[in-house]
């Protein structure tokens, strides 16, 4: 668990009667990543064949989209690939569950057909409308009114149905519309001025009778744009309804749609295997990574679908590498409630195999840093609670939830910080368990262990200190599991880096509180700082010999000009990575001063009268929503940033390769 | 201090949009998708999720095409509120390209109702009607009866004198071609204006920018008149707009009879344009102006990631900004219409 999970590679050689057999077992399994048997032995290559499907996955892809726009138009969500039933798609079927979409498709396009129709109608009677705002804007007596000269009433009666008479005229910007809700054939046609020739002509075959047509703002009257907006309400309500019935159209079908699209998706992602398989005369082989813990199962699973008949080879990841040159996949074996620590891991590099998986103490230190920072119970439950809507909306909407995870995990740092610090909503209700905060940055009330601004700087300096060491260890580790013994020793975050840090730690140590560096041995001084820097020498010189094919004694005053600059680096990046921490403190100074000045300025609005007392509590309020979010994103932020930086920096050998199993719950296919 | 602080909150909002820009390449898998509806599914994660609701409401493709359209015309609105003094100049001179756009659109509409007299109701809702950098009467030219009510109505804005000496004409020969490159010459000579009352730094970046439009706009101009309309190269040099970096062209290329593929000229005049795509245009039936829409938009890119590039406090972002998402926007608008008229996926993947 403290590394990447061990793997393993299986090759198998299966006869061609198990092939589907075997696939099933794989894809309930859903633990191998597959490897190219063609790229991983080119000597097989030639008798080797690609296996071919009956329906290829790009089509069933292409028809499980369809199916899933489907689904979107009728708010279907997604079923659960659980305990599904696995197996091929035929020719026949594909077809079967083409037509079954092409039929739900038809159905959907008379209904937006319809829809479409509406809207027209919708921007016909709007446009209208804004003719009609705008004439009556614009009306001013005695004057000519320009808006209201586009525009013309006609009133008439219509015997006829409607509705046909509507669709004669859904080509242009007009408006039908009964005269009064008692009479039933009596309507007021209103139109563009420029459409009166064509409308005419529309209205002339029709039984529409009606007298002269009314231009300008004669026929425009409020009560006619009171009438128009209820007439387009009354159009977006059946345009709302279309959409409803277009979502109970295909939510009728919701069972059918449903299995449609798990039928599709097996049927991709078994294709996707099968691709993945090669073939010979009478066989099929594949190869693929498992997690070395699976390995029992995987193969128990092959040979039980095979009746035993196939064979089955297991290399090691360091065979692997070793023989055929392969680079095993990374599988970190973090428990599901420290994914989203393990995401903040993989956003800046996947480790390499074989390394440490820094998922478990990141998840630690994270807290640590946030809460030190932020740490204030109330400030921390809204941060939580936030996290917790946030994490139950993106499950619903199924999303991606761990920045909501997280900022569940920084809100429940930042109350248990709370109680350590006696902090709630900026004020000190209860005693703090470790230090006063407030007090300390306030240089009186102080209780604790830590009293003052610069204790509190120094401990954020030793957290800086602790954390560095940690990733230097962490980096020894790693050198001894990948056996890059060199690094370990000359590398500035290796053994000769961690002498050099921790003698400088110490000097720093005795200068700050005595003063000067006289009661360190100088044999210590000499040796912390001498060893260090010919371990840096040595790697130069192995480097410049790897470079140049062997050493020149010309190259030797490049060597020491880089070798001084190489101490200067690793000297300048030590002290600023452990300065780099200052910044917990800072922040969580810059928390505390920024509510206190809330507080100041609410202490100054007073509460003498009940304005004043009002104005006072929505300062503290204020302050309070104010510090929760620019205090909060601030304290992520370099949360983040110092892990980036100052930790993952010293130990953390990325460029892995993620390990992506072929399995119905995983995206990979797409 | 004052550059800095004239375009910290602007760059850093920027850059953090362009972030979100989406780029050929995504939009380039899009197209692989079956149908509209499929395609508007790709849109979820990205800025353009409300498609998928707006078509599911309306089943209405202009609407989405309008509603893209509103979003980009916004942000011109967001970059005048967050400017000041010369740079809010030289923006609101960028957003009369939109404006241009939309009045060409009016124009154009007015025309098919006044000299063509055919019915354009079904166009004039989808018309951005809200002012972007001066309030254009839409509906009264719409309406108008003649060209000059047509000038007239515009006397308002500043294309009044710009449309009104060639409208006349338009109405009678019927093609509204002159009034169209009038009205670009006047955005661009705005463009120009503008540009040279920045500050140094950004005047440099804003006369660079300036000078590749106008020379896509040239490159277009010659194309369209040589190779459609073929028009002599006196015609042509006369419709070139000044200001341009690298035209005018060469003599022989305009002169009269004188054929060359437009690859050639492209590379001529862009040596830094994709030699890929340049190569394409011995293809027989290669669409012309369509490769050199294609050439114009990678140069643009090109441009946006130099600007991007360099210093974060100039005027370099905010063109940045304004190039990529126009061409993105433009890539959104052929995507669907692409799906919607179920054109083929290579036809659609050169259309990008």
């Amino acid at each position: 668990m403290i590394r990447t999970a061990k793997m393993v590679q299986l090759s198998a050689v299966v006869l061609e009667k198990y092939f589907d057999r075997v696939t099933r077992e794989l894809l309930s399994l859903g633990q191998m990543d597959f490897i190219s048997v063609k790229e991983v032995s080119p000597s097989l290559a030639r008798s080797l064949r690609d296996v071919r499907e009956a329906v290829s996955s790009a089509e069933i892809k292409d028809l499980r989209k369809k199916v899933e726009s489907i689904m979107a138009a009728g708010r279907i969500e997604y079923p659960s690939l659980k305990h599904v039933d696995i197996k091929p798609l035929t020719e026949d079927d594909f077809r079967r569950m083409s037509d079954e979409a092409a039929a739900l498709e038809t159905e959907m396009t008379g209904l937006r057909r319809r829809q479409q129709d509406m809207q027209t109608d919708v921007l016909h009677l709007e446009e209208i409308q804004k003719q009609v705002s705008a004439a009556l804007r614009h009306k001013s007596p005695g004057h000519d009114n320009p808006y209201a000269a586009f525009l013309v009433a006609r009133y008439g009666t219509f015997d006829g149905n409607a509705e046909e008479l509507l669709q004669g005229l859904r080509g242009f910007s007009c408006a039908l519309m009964p005269v009064s809700e008692t009479t039933l054939n009596e309507y007021v046609l209103i139109h563009l001025k420029r459409d009166s020739l064509k409308i005419e002509t529309v209205l002339s075959q029709t039984v529409w009778k009606g007298g002269e047509p009314i231009v300008g703002e004669a026929a425009v009257t409020p009560e006619l744009k009171d009438r128009l907006e209820k007439q387009i309400e009354k159009t977006r309500a059946r345009q709302n309804e279309l959409k409803y019935d277009l979502e109970s159209t295909v939510g009728k079908e919701k069972q059918r749609v449903k299995d449609l699209w798990v039928a599709l998706r097996v049927g991709e992602t078994y294709c996707a295997i099968q691709q993945r398989f090669n073939k010979t005369e009478k066989t099929f082989v594949f190869s693929g990574w498992i997690a070395e813990k699976m390995k029992k199962k995987v193969s128990d699973a092959i040979y039980k679908s095979c009746d035993g008949d196939c064979y089955i080879e297991i290399a090691t990841a360091g065979e692997a590498v070793e023989e055929e040159g392969l680079v095993p996949p990374v599988l970190l074996e973090t428990p599901r409630f420290l994914k989203p620590f393990e995401t903040i891991i993989t956003n800046f590099s996947v480790p390499a195999y074989g390394t440490i998986n820094p998922s478990y103490i990141v998840a630690l230190t994270f807290m640590l840093m946030f809460g030190l920072m932020f740490g204030d119970v109330g400030h921390g439950a809204v941060v939580f609670l936030a996290g917790l809507i946030g994490t139950i909306v993106a499950r619903k909407k199924r999303k991606a939830d761990y920045i909501y995870n997280l900022m569940c995990y920084c809100g429940m740092s930042a109350i248990f910080f709370g109680v350590m610090f006696g902090s709630y909503f900026g004020y000190s209700w209860l005693p703090a368990v470790w230090f006063n905060y407030h007090g300390a940055v306030e240089g009186h009330n102080a209780t604790g262990m830590v009293q003052s601004l610069m204790q509190i700087l120094a401990l954020s300096t030793w957290l800086g200190v602790a954390i560095i060491s940690m990733g230097i260890l962490f980096f020894f580790y790693n050198c001894i599991c990948c056996r890059k013994w060199f690094d370990l020793i000359t590398d500035k975050s290796g053994l000769a880096g961690a002498v050099f840090y921790w003698t400088g730690v110490a000097c720093a140590y005795f200068f700050m509180t005595e003063g000067s560096f006289a009661r360190i041995p100088s044999w210590i001084l000499l040796l912390g700082f001498g060893l260090p820097v010919t371990a840096f020498f040595v790697r130069l010189v192995v480097h410049s010999i790897h470079e140049n094919g062997g050493f020149k004694i010309t190259a030797l005053p490049m060597l020491i000009m880089e070798l001084l600059i190489e101490v200067l680096e690793v000297f300048s990046g030590f002290l600023s990575n452990t300065l780099s921490f200052l910044r917990v403190a800072g922040l969580g100074i810059a928390h505390v001063s920024l509510m206190q000045a809330f507080f100041m300025l609410a202490d100054m609005v007073g509460t003498e009268t009940v304005a004043a007392a009002v104005g006072s509590w929505a300062l503290v309020i204020f302050g309070n929503v104010l510090v929760i979010a620019l205090e909060g994103l601030s304290a992520f932020i370099q949360t983040i940033r110092l892990h980036y930086y100052e930790f993952f920096n010293k130990f953390l050998m990325g460029g892995g390769i993620a390990f992506r199993p072929i399995s119905l719950v995983d995206k990979g296919t797409d | 201090m004052g550059r800095v602080s004239e375009y910290s909150f602007i760059s850093a909002n920027l850059r953090a949009k362009i972030s979100r820009i989406l780029d050929a390449e995504f939009l380039l898998k899009c197209a692989e998708a079956k149908d509209l509806e499929t395609l508007l599914m790709t849109f979820k994660d990205t800025d353009f999720a409300f498609l998928q609701e707006v078509y599911h409401k309306t089943a209405d493709i202009k609407t989405c095409e309008k509603e893209v359209l509103d979003n980009e015309i916004a942000y011109n609105s967001y970059l005048f509120k967050h400017t000041k003094g010369a740079v809010r100049r030289f923006c609101e001179s960028l957003a009369l390209r939109y404006e241009a756009d939309i009045l060409k659109d009016v124009l154009r509409l007015w025309f098919d109702r006044a000299v063509r007299r055919r019915n354009i109701d079904g166009y004039t809702p989808y018309l951005h009607r809200e002012p972007i950098v001066h309030t254009l009467p839409i509906d009264p030219v719409l309406n108008a009866d003649s060209p000059e009510a047509v000038a007239e109505l515009l006397s308002s804005t500043p294309y009044g004198k710009v449309v009104a000496p060639v409208l006349r004409e338009a109405a009678d020969t019927e093609t509204l071609y002159g009034v169209e490159t009038a009205v670009d010459a006047y955005v661009f000579r705005q463009m120009k204006e503008s540009a040279e009352k920045l500050p140094p730094p950004d005047r440099r970046i804003a006369k660079e920018y300036t000078g590749l439009l106008i020379d896509i706009e040239n490159l277009n101009r010659i194309v369209r008149l040589k190779h459609y309309f073929q028009f002599d190269s006196a015609s042509i040099r006369a419709q070139l707009l000044p200001g341009g970096r690298r035209l005018p062209i060469r003599a022989d290329f305009l002169a009269d009879g004188f054929e060359e593929d437009v690859g050639g000229l492209v590379k001529r005049v862009f040596p830094d344009a994709d030699g890929g795509s340049v190569g394409e245009t011995t293809a027989p039936h290669f669409d012309r102006l369509l490769f050199v829409e294609t050439v114009a938009s990678g140069l643009k890119e090109k441009q946006a990631q130099k600007a991007l590039g360099g210093n974060p406090f100039t005027v370099g972002t905010v063109i940045a900004f304004f190039i990529l998402k126009r061409v993105e926007i433009r890539r959104i608008i052929t995507l669907m219409n692409a799906k919607y008229y179920r054109l083929e996926k290579e036809r659609i993947k050169e259309l990008l």
